[in-house]
């Protein structure tokens, strides 16, 4: 008995040690990070150039992390997207996977200094073939970004709303703040009437002077997407804009989404869970977990090939295809615990497919084809066959 | 709207004759009564000379023809002359009030105003040194007694100390009876420095704390993030977005607050020598004076009542969610 009360008391002491070890470690991030934020940015260290003008944004190897008290949480481990002019770009992945958080990143809005950019580039196309770097750009340029060139669509149209000011105020401010075209009050007023009236909300100079709770979910989330649209963005994160909706309300908002990018000509990145959304709205599909990328390619490719055992997991859980089964397919086991990820593929626990190659570290993305990669060792000899 | 406050305040009338009646009860039930108190020194004072005094003072009624003889009086807002003071009630209360209600109300602006701005502060630098700093001397103020601060600024501003500033009394006895004159004023000024002080040193924190809390939550919601990706200044996604929210539970606090500023406070004025309406009122309970007791304590339910309904009023100006019906 005494021997393991000591040997507890000793385990105890080394996770004290351990948890200030990591205090100590946070307190030197956030100084370093405070450190950076008083420093003036000259534009030279901003600028970049795209690697494919056509691009809206490229994301190149970007490492969010999130510093918390026990430990280092890198929520977005490496991730690199291209987001064609015009194009949706779909980012499926089940909860706590980082799709959030890349969405987040890429307008700076983490919870800082707790999260950061750790590395990585977020190349946005500003025309003239120019292009600036929004993880270095500072918080005042960031600002006129924000709700200009990439908006954002939230999920839950219940509180992205400010409750106590009307939708008009809230429509309003996003262009006076950003008045490119030099409006007065009363064309902005009736800019905000016009979006209205575009995302299909009748009586719309009605809805402007009226509070969100007087709204209907649906509306509330049309009021949300009009915001997105005021100034004409080039990029609209839509971040699980559906999922609190039910699902009659869900097909309008979608239909809606189309017809608008169709109209407005921005590029959307389209988060969500739901692989039927994604299937029906995107042009390119990226599959997250664990903060990775795991597998990228056209819808084609993704839903007619699936090939990464999780995205091929997450296809047969789909309920369409149980019915008349006893039970929804569930792939086993859960996302692992993103402090300290081991260096193997992070599916390898819960893979029914794993071979020999998958005790090696993790793998690296491997083309299948043009538009299509996976990262998975089951593919290792197609990859070396297609590359030479 | 109009329908809401008429029925709120004829709910109110009833709350207000329950209360009297409690508190009439519970001024009967002290053990000594006021004649008791007064004559026990005096041996010569025979128990048919108390029992007259009785009688005349209306002390020798059951509880019930007690109160409604009160009541009676009451409801033409006759309360009944204080046995202490040998003056009208309203009077009394009504000497000492503008003094009590000046330094309350002064100290009321200042407490709100360090209170609010220093807890906004705190909370959009939360966790880090301007917030611990902040945090520090506001537990202080909370946490030490009135009569701590009140010693050390008596030391510090004091004769003894740096004599900057007079430690007691309301004016200086030289030109209390001047007419109004600019020096009158000043001088008034001067002796309310320190027991504002001391009222501000511990009041504060309540609301910087209140302020701090609400406003975190606030700054931590969706609809601060939905204003922060629209790109509009941090100054105004502070100010205008999560402020306007933490305003909703303030004014709550500002409301139920009206009778504070009418109570008094019975310590800081006894140790500055105000003639406040703390001090005059701890005089009566002494001596369990009952009909000042009622006269002042309806006073304060009163007010309660009243404060309640101007927060729930206010409650449905700042948010438009709240429709009084």
């Amino acid at each position: 008995m005494g021997d393991t009360k000591r040997e507890l008391k000793e385990k105890d002491k080394q996770r004290n040690k351990d948890l200030k070890k990591v205090k100590r470690f946070n307190a030197k991030v956030y100084r370093r990070f405070a450190r950076k934020q008083h420093r003036r940015v000259p534009e030279s260290r901003y600028k970049t150039t795209m690697k494919n003008p056509e691009n809206v944004l490229e994301i190149d190897g970007l490492h969010t992390y999130f510093y918390t008290d026990i430990g280092t949480v890198r929520a977005v481990d490496g991730v690199t997207i291209q987001i064609p002019r015009g194009k949706t770009v779909g980012v499926v992945g089940e909860s706590g996977c980082g799709k959030s958080v890349t969405s987040l990143s890429i307008l700076r809005l983490l919870q800082e200094p707790q999260g950061q950019i750790a590395e990585g580039e977020l190349r946005f196309n500003i025309g003239d073939g120019e292009a600036i770097d929004l993880a270095k750009v500072p918080p005042k340029r960031m600002n006129s970004i924000r709700g200009n060139d990439i908006t954002m669509i939230f999920q839950e149209p219940m509180t992205t709303l400010n409750p106590v000011l009307t939708i008009g105020k809230q429509l309003d401010e996003v262009v006076r703040y950003h008045n490119v075209d030099k409006l007065t009050s009363r064309m902005i007023k009736d800019r905000s009437i016009e979006m209205l009236e575009t995302v299909g909300i009748a009586n719309a100079s009605g809805i402007y002077s009226m509070y969100p709770h007087e709204l209907s979910g649906g509306m509330r989330q049309r009021v949300v997407i009009a915001l997105a649209l005021l100034c004409n963005p080039k990029l609209i994160i839509a971040d699980e804009p559906t999922t609190a909706l039910d699902v009659t309300i869900q097909a309008q908002i979608l239909e809606l989404l189309k017809a608008l990018k169709d109209k407005v000509s921005a590029s959307i990145m389209f988060i969500t869970h739901d692989l039927g959304v994604v299937a029906e709205t995107a042009d390119f599909v990226v599959v997250m977990y664990a903060g990775r990328i795991v597998e990228q390619g056209t819808v084609y490719d993704i839903f007619h090939a699936p090939s990464h055992p999780y995205t091929i997991g997450l296809m047969k859980s789909r309920p369409s295809d149980a019915i008349g089964e006893e039970s929804l397919y569930s792939i086993p086991g859960n996302v692992p615990s993103p402090i300290e990820l081991p260096d193997y593929c992070y599916f390898r626990n819960r893979c029914d497919m794993s071979v020999k190659a998958c005790r090696g570290k993790y793998p690296s993305m491997l083309p299948l084809s043009d538009t299509h990669e996976v990262a998975c060792y089951r593919y290792i000899k197609i990859g070396s066959e297609a590359n030479g | 709207m109009r329908q809401y406050i008429t029925r709120r305040l004829l709910i109110s009338i009833i709350v207000l004759i329950g209360v009297s009646m409690m508190l009439y009860a519970l001024s009967r039930l002290i053990p000594a009564d006021y004649v008791t108190l007064t004559t026990s020194t005096q041996a010569k004072i025979t128990e048919e000379m108390k029992d007259h005094l009785r009688d005349l003072y209306g002390l020798n009624t059951s509880f019930l023809t007690g109160y409604w003889n009160w009541f009676k009086s009451a409801i033409r807002l006759d309360f009944g002359v204080s046995l202490t003071y040998a003056r009208p009630v309203t009077e009394v209360i009504g000497s000492c009030m503008a003094v009590t209600f000046s330094i309350a109300f002064i100290a009321l602006l200042f407490e709100v105003a360090i209170g609010l701005p220093l807890g906004i502060l705190a909370a959009r630098k939360r966790n880090t040194k301007t917030d611990y700093i902040i945090t520090a001397f506001i537990f202080i103020g909370i946490s030490l007694p009135s009569f701590f601060f009140a010693a050390m600024l008596k030391r510090l501003f004091g004769f003894y100390g740096l004599n900057l500033l007079p430690t007691s009394g309301l004016l200086n006895p030289r030109i209390l009876y001047d007419g109004f004159t600019l020096e009158k004023l000043k001088d008034y000024a001067q002796h309310l420095i320190i027991p504002i002080l001391v009222f501000v040193l511990t009041g504060c924190g309540s609301w910087l704390r209140f302020t701090r809390a609400n406003m975190i939550e606030s700054l931590e919601s969706d609809y601060v993030r939905t204003a922060r990706a629209k790109g509009i200044p941090e100054r105004r996604v502070v100010y205008t977005h999560a402020f306007r929210n933490t305003l909703i539970p303030i004014v709550t606090l500002l409301g139920a607050s009206l009778p504070s500023l009418f109570s008094g406070a019975i310590i800081t004025e006894q140790l500055f020598g105000i003639p406040g309406i703390g001090s005059t009122a701890f005089k009566a309970y002494e001596l369990s004076d009952v009909p000042f007791l009622m006269g002042f304590n309806v006073f304060l339910a009163f007010l309660t009542i009243v404060g309640f309904l101007i927060s729930d009023i206010l409650y449905a100006v700042v948010d438009p969610r709240v429709r009084l019906s």
